[in-house]
């Protein structure tokens, strides 16, 4: 029983290491990291965006990366990405101080439109709990203890001597538990990119929101950049928005917002 | 009729209430606010058009431009366009107001100063000058031959063109048709309803029915009201069909507006295949500019209206937002009614949503409404009063301005339970390093090196195979485990007749010199375990005649069972000699079969 234990976490622990093996370009990108901190610190704050910009360009998701990002384009009057790059930041650490406090102080610097009022579903809240764990940890973690219990099911079913023995019995509880709670992280994790996909930030100045996906009329009223819209449709080049806490809603041009969730985020 | 004037010499235009302004009701910024006046030309000749554009950019209150007295220069057509931006909490609007115009004569035409009130500023522009110079006038393009001619240049009876007679008394006729158009009023007010009304009568006893043409109506907003009736009239001893058309217009420009001939095309004939056009006399109107006493809530309308304002909830959670519902009906060009002027609402934040009219004639004037939608959203709970909505608009019958207002509305805000505190920047932690200062937060290092780039995998049939196959394991285990049972209850099916055979065959085998009672006994005890699936050598004789009673064995078998056994029990400790195997064996033979034809 015990040897049976000791390679399931034995393959547990080696599920957990595949997902977060680092590769040798990761030594290469820290640095690369640490030169935006230091072009950052000596004012280059533009230099500094570029070379977090090009981390995330590589596919990394860090809130750090993105906190950091968001400082260098606060500090270089780009107030719509340094907005955006804060929530980004938020979603991956949302019980960040610096991050709460750096988003309040660019919010109420711009005093525009913001997605405090978005409904947040209770999975995604769960899920805020256990920042540290990816999707893919939560979803591993989950099916590894499915398949235990699976295994211990059976065990305590035909197992001979095993069968209903109240060791398989405690063991299977423990895994119905992991199969709960990872499963509710994962499900969390899941459905709060589908919350992100929904947010968007202005990233132009003076964006007009008109009535319909045409420019032939006047704007009904124009955006900030830094405003946090609701991302209803989205329609060649035009985008349907709406704004958080009036139910007011127009059309945009899609070049002048970005999603807070990016491709792989 | 109306008095028919040949020039223009003045024309002042006020405020063009129609289109007018739609404007935040924030305080102003009197540095924020501009007006500049510009146009495409400055050395133009006699057959060019000079477009005057005035710009004017404010936060709130912008009021209706005064335009000076423009001799020389006569107004061939107006735009308003305007633009609202929102942002850092503040609305501004920007409005063009442009003007096309024609020089009336050579030489030097100076433009007045346009004065606009802002928050209760006037801001004047710069005085501009036109040097206008002869010029030649334009080559028209050749026009393309058309397949068929067009009416006005078909044959036309001398009486419709004589336009340039003093003496033509605003009809053409010919005896037989004749067409005559007309104002009800003369002289309106800028934005005050009149009606055109044009009259083609006709003696003709085989009339077809006319083509008829409405001027454009240049320098008034026509709302495409029009109306057409038909009626016989006697004139003078003769009777006449009349057509009658009317049109509803609001003139959007103060000073003398020449209204173009309606005309009407009679066909000739059917053998002639021609037309015959008939033309009315052009009119002309004065349009009054408003008095500049308008109060400060006045943005254009003209007309005579009521105002009312609701909202649809008077309690809401901070967070949520209502939706305040402001109607202004009664009579006027609802097509262009501007809105009110919307008041700073202190701890709210407003948002224009939609607005929508509705409009209708009765007896020839125009009714009906317009509905303004407002969100409002609270920035901190508590009860609020929210204020009046004014309106002011210009009434031409009363010839003054009135102003009408909603009543207070009181709406109750409560906290919101979930709300979350945001924490304030930290000064001690400035990232310009002073405590005075906030500023954001300082930039940080990743202590565990920065997240690696992954994907999701929540899609991958690996995992979703994965995550099925407990289920499909234990499916197949609770098969097999069913199947084994299935197998091991058929066996078992099959015991008693297998047992008969058994204990048959060891009877067959039965030694007559060897102990006869002892292999009888234990080849009839083998069948009765058999069949009963336990051992019945240690059953008591009660309970094995129980235990087959429960098997429907009757209760004559039964009592040969148990003499039976008797009698094998002293047979096997009896002397051998005296032991008759063949005999006993035979016994317990019969008594097996007579059980297994029985036995359930």
């Amino acid at each position: 029983m015990m040897k049976v234990l000791f390679a399931l976490a034995l393959s547990l622990a080696a599920a957990l290491a595949m997902v977060s093996v680092a590769s040798a370009d990761e030594l290469t990108d820290s640095a690369i990291f640490d030169t935006g901190a230091a072009l950052y610190d000596e004012g280059s704050y533009e230099e500094a965006a570029r070379t977090y910009q090009h981390l995330v360009g590589l596919g990394y998701r860090d809130p750090t990366l993105y906190y950091n990002l968001a400082n260098s384009y606060y500090k270089s009057e780009d107030m719509g990405r340094a907005v955006l790059n804060y929530l980004r930041a938020r979603r991956l650490a949302p019980f960040d101080e610096d991050i709460e406090a750096n988003l309040a102080f660019a919010r109420q610097r711009i005093d525009a439109p913001n997605s405090e009022e978005a409904a947040v579903p209770a999975f995604v809240q769960i899920s805020e709990f256990a920042p540290w764990i990816t999707f893919n940890q939560a979803a591993i973690v989950a099916l590894a203890a499915w398949l235990l219990l699976g295994l211990l099911a059976a065990l305590f079913l035909y197992g001979g001597r095993f069968r209903q023995s109240i060791a398989v019995s405690r063991l299977a509880a423990v895994a119905v538990l992991c199969v709960f709670i990872f499963g509710a992280i994962a499900i969390g994790k899941h459905m709060d990119r589908t919350h992100w996909e929904s947010i968007a930030v202005i990233t132009s100045d003076s964006t007009g929101v008109f009535h319909g996906p045409r420019e032939s009329e006047e704007p009904r009223f124009s955006l900030d950049a830094g405003s946090e819209i609701r991302l209803i449709e989205e329609r060649g080049r035009w985008s349907r928005i709406g704004i958080f806490d009036t139910g007011v809603e127009g059309w945009i041009e899609s070049a002048n917002v970005e999603r807070v969730l990016e491709p792989g985020g | 009729m109306v008095a028919m004037k040949t020039s223009m010499t003045k024309l002042t235009l006020l405020p063009i209430l129609a289109l007018a302004l739609l404007i935040a009701a924030r305080p102003l910024s009197a540095q924020t606010s501009t007006v500049t006046a510009e146009v495409d030309m400055t050395d133009p000749t006699l057959y060019d058009t000079v477009t005057l554009t005035v710009t004017v950019i404010g936060e709130s209150n912008i009021g209706a431009p005064v335009f000076p007295t423009l001799s020389g220069l006569q107004i061939t057509g107006r735009k308003i366009t305007s633009q609202q931006t929102f942002g850092s909490g503040r609305v501004t609007a920007e409005f063009k107001f442009i003007i096309e115009m024609r020089p009336r004569h050579t030489g030097a035409i100076e433009i007045g100063p346009v004065r606009v009130p802002i928050g209760g500023v006037i801001y004047e522009t710069s005085p501009i000058t036109l040097n206008v110079t002869q010029g030649v006038p334009p080559t028209p393009a050749p026009l393309p031959t058309p397949l068929f001619p067009p009416a006005s240049s078909l044959l036309r009876p001398q009486s419709s063109l004589n336009q340039g007679d003093p003496s033509f008394q605003n009809a053409a006729e010919d005896g037989v048709y004749f067409i005559e158009a007309e104002v009800d009023n003369d002289s309106p007010y800028l934005g005050e309803q009149i009606t055109y009304i044009s009259k083609f009568y006709s003696a003709d006893p085989y009339f077809i029915r006319p083509i008829h043409s409405s001027p454009d109506f240049v320098g008034f907003w026509n709302p495409d009201r029009t109306d057409r009736r038909e009626y016989p009239e006697v004139i003078e001893g003769n009777g006449y069909s009349v057509v009658e058309s009317s049109a509803i217009l609001f003139p959007t420009i103060a000073g003398d507006i020449t209204i173009e001939p309606s005309t009407v095309g009679v066909p000739g004939g059917i053998r002639s295949g021609s037309f015959r056009e008939y033309a009315s006399a052009p009119i002309q109107v004065q349009v009054r500019p408003l008095p500049l006493n308008e109060p400060a809530s006045f943005t254009g309308a003209v007309g005579a209206y009521e105002i009312e304002a609701s909202l649809d909830t008077d309690s809401l959670t901070l967070g949520e937002s209502l939706t305040m519902t402001v109607t202004i009906s009664g009579q006027g060009n609802f097509d262009t009614l501007p809105d009110p002027v919307w008041r700073d609402v202190p701890g709210w934040r407003a948002f224009e949503n939609d607005s929508f009219h509705r409009s209708f004639v009765q007896d020839g004037v125009i009714n009906g409404s317009k509905t303004f939608e407002r969100v409002l959203v609270p920035d901190a709970d508590g009860d609020f009063a929210l204020p009046p909505v004014e309106y002011s608009y210009f009434d031409p019958l009363l010839e003054r301005y009135v102003t009408i207002s909603t009543e207070e509305i009181s709406v109750r805000v409560a906290p919101d339970p979930n709300a979350a505190v945001i924490p304030e920047p930290d000064p001690a932690i400035a990232d310009d390093g002073s405590a005075s200062v906030t500023d954001i937060r300082h930039i940080k290092p990743a202590p565990g090196g920065i997240g690696a780039p992954s994907d999701p995998i929540q899609l991958s049939p690996l995992i979703w195979g994965l995550g099925g196959l407990p289920i499909v394991a234990l499916a197949i285990l609770a098969a097999w485990r069913w199947t084994m049972s299935r197998r091991e209850a058929a066996l078992l099916a099959s015991a008693p007749t297998r047992a008969r055979q058994l204990a048959l065959s060891r009877l067959s085998g039965l030694d007559p010199a060897a102990t006869g009672a002892d292999a009888a006994t234990a080849a009839l005890h083998g069948y009765l375990s058999a069949v009963l699936g336990r051992s019945s050598s240690s059953l008591l004789i009660t309970d094995l005649r129980a235990l087959l009673k429960e098997r429907d064995v009757p209760e004559d078998t039964l009592q040969q069972l148990e003499v039976l056994l008797h009698e094998l029990d002293q047979l096997r400790f009896a002397p051998k000699d005296m032991t008759d195997s063949g005999s006993v064996g035979k016994s317990v033979a019969q008594i097996v079969r007579r059980i297994e034809r029985e036995i359930r």
